[in-house]
């Protein structure tokens, strides 16, 4: 069964699948909580344009895509503070936005082509060696900004207005939210493909808060949800000639059916 | 200025998108004071509350927290504030009673976020204070209305501030909680000396559990004891004829 390990590039997608499966749950924690999961769906179709872009001026698509995703999150959230249009719908324009954006782009470019569709619906084994490190120290970076801010992250999702009068710099916090989640959607892209990124920041979560005890158990045991999707995922997409992407969040989604049929027949719902 | 003078709002005027919201308000809050705010729904109570929270920026007048400009002002840690009930749907995430009063103890001035020995210390003392020690590891939707409330009120404490500013805090909860909810109040007031800003539009609770009543309505309309406040013909003029009031020691 550990054959598969004898192969670089299977290994190379053990290593980033696993470093994804670690950052998006721990960020979609914090998105889930103030109710803007939809941020990270959003921010994947402005990376379709950060792709294409990449593609048309033939740079890595990578850098591409986590300089426009930054750029748009930071102008979300600029958007968000002005509180002239609701949360929901500032989403609801950059998404088509962003999706209009990238197909002007790809027309531009000729025309989808094969390595596009590697980045819509992820090709985790053909991650090359300069994108996984690239994954690798933009993961530990992503890690070591939540673990210093994660408490003021909390506070600011859970009532901003409090976290305001304890002297909390909100505005920033959120911003750097927001950039995490658009750094963590750039890295994805290539482990579970630009549209089903959303789906590994908010299954897991969801997952974990049918029986999480605490805030601390709910980050811990998403990150093992989505840890354990991605290997069986990884395992089934190798053994069964499956794609990767699409395997890991269909495990990803059953595991929360198993989780939240147990928890309604545990509450004699069911 | 004094010092015993906690907070000193001097000519005080705020307009929303051109509409005056208040109206050259002036008052003082002095230490171990228990302050009531009252007014009708649209009077400017809340804004007052934020513009004393430094959230919103009056366009006329000075605001003074301890002895210091609220724009220079940096020691949000010695004010407590509990908003009006955090009840939505964040409320379905798994938040223990412990997370949530801990939030209190972070501020805009700690770099690092990690819990230390003095956190804990502060988290269980302010537990202690609102009767709340024995739900430390619950979650906070497994507790009722007025139980949320006090973890609420725990989490202003947590800061060790020396000012409580309340909004609202009883609104949603069910009478037995509000009368528990109010003794607590005047027990932080007369035990731990905490001065307190209570903002309500129900005047006749207010008028029974605080010591000076500040009466809104755009413009400061009166301003003194709770006798001396609903003597006079300003409440009527305020929530209309027909009002009685009914003040009571304690």
């Amino acid at each position: 069964m550990l054959e598969i390990f004898q192969y670089s590039f299977m290994v190379r997608a053990f290593i980033a699948g696993s470093m994804i499966a670690v950052i998006a749950p721990l960020i979609g924690s914090f998105l889930v909580i103030r109710r803007f999961s939809l941020i990270a769906d959003t921010l994947s179709h402005i990376a379709l344009s950060g792709v294409a872009i990449g593609l048309l001026t033939k740079t890595q698509p990578l850098v591409t895509t986590v300089i426009l995703t930054v750029f748009a999150s930071v102008l979300i959230e600029h958007l968000r503070k002005l509180k002239n249009i609701p949360s929901e719908a500032i989403l609801a324009m950059f998404l088509p936005g962003g999706l209009a954006l990238s197909i002007v782009l790809i027309s531009l470019a000729n025309g989808i082509n094969s390595n596009l569709f590697g980045y819509l619906f992820g090709s985790i084994t053909t991650v090359r060696e300069s994108e996984l490190w690239l994954v690798l120290i933009l993961g530990i970076a992503a890690m070591i900004v939540i673990s210093i801010f994660h408490k003021k992250l909390l506070y600011s999702s859970f009532d901003e207005e409090s976290a305001r009068v304890s002297g909390i710099s909100v505005d920033f916090v959120n911003t750097i939210l927001l950039i995490l989640t658009a750094i963590t959607v750039s890295l994805s892209m290539r482990v579970v493909g630009i549209l089903l990124i959303g789906a590994l920041m908010v299954i897991p979560v969801t997952t974990s808060m049918q029986f999480a005890k605490s805030f601390l158990q709910t980050i811990y045991f998403s990150i093992g949800f989505a840890l354990l999707s991605t290997i069986i995922g990884l395992f089934a997409a190798y053994y069964l000639n499956l794609p990767a992407g699409g395997t890991i969040v269909l495990f990803a989604l059953s595991m929360f059916g198993v989780v939240a049929i147990f928890k309604q027949k545990l509450n004699g719902i069911v | 200025m004094a010092n015993d003078v906690l907070v000193s709002i001097d000519n005080v005027s705020f307009r929303y998108n051109g509409e005056l919201a208040l109206d050259s308000i002036n008052f003082q809050v002095k230490k171990g004071e228990f302050l009531g705010i009252i007014g009708p729904n649209g009077s400017g109570k809340t804004t007052l509350l934020k513009i004393i929270l430094g959230l919103l920026t009056p366009q006329t007048g000075k605001v003074t927290l301890f002895g210091e400009n609220i724009k220079s002002f940096k020691q949000w840690s010695k004010i407590g504030y509990v908003p009006q009930r955090v009840i939505t749907s964040f409320m379905r995430f798994p938040i223990t009673v412990e997370e949530a009063v801990g939030m209190g103890r972070i501020n805009g001035s700690r770099l690092f976020d990690f819990t230390s020995s003095e956190d804990r210390e502060a988290i269980e003392e302010s537990l202690k204070a609102v009767n709340m020690g024995r739900f430390k590891k619950k979650l906070l939707t497994q507790l009722s209305g007025g139980q949320q409330q006090r973890v609420f009120i725990a989490r202003a404490l947590a800061s060790n501030p020396e000012l409580l500013i309340l909004d609202e805090p009883t609104v949603g909860v069910d009478v037995d909680s509000q009368a528990k909810f109010y003794q607590l109040l005047r027990d932080l007031n007369k035990k731990m000396k905490l001065t307190l800003i209570l903002v309500s539009h129900d005047i006749d609770v207010v008028a029974n559990e605080v010591e000076t009543i500040a009466c809104l309505n755009c413009k400061l309309v009166c301003h003194g004891t709770p006798k001396e406040v609903l003597k006079s013909n300003f409440i009527e003029s305020l929530y209309g004829k027909g009002l009685k009031f009914v003040v009571h020691g304690h």
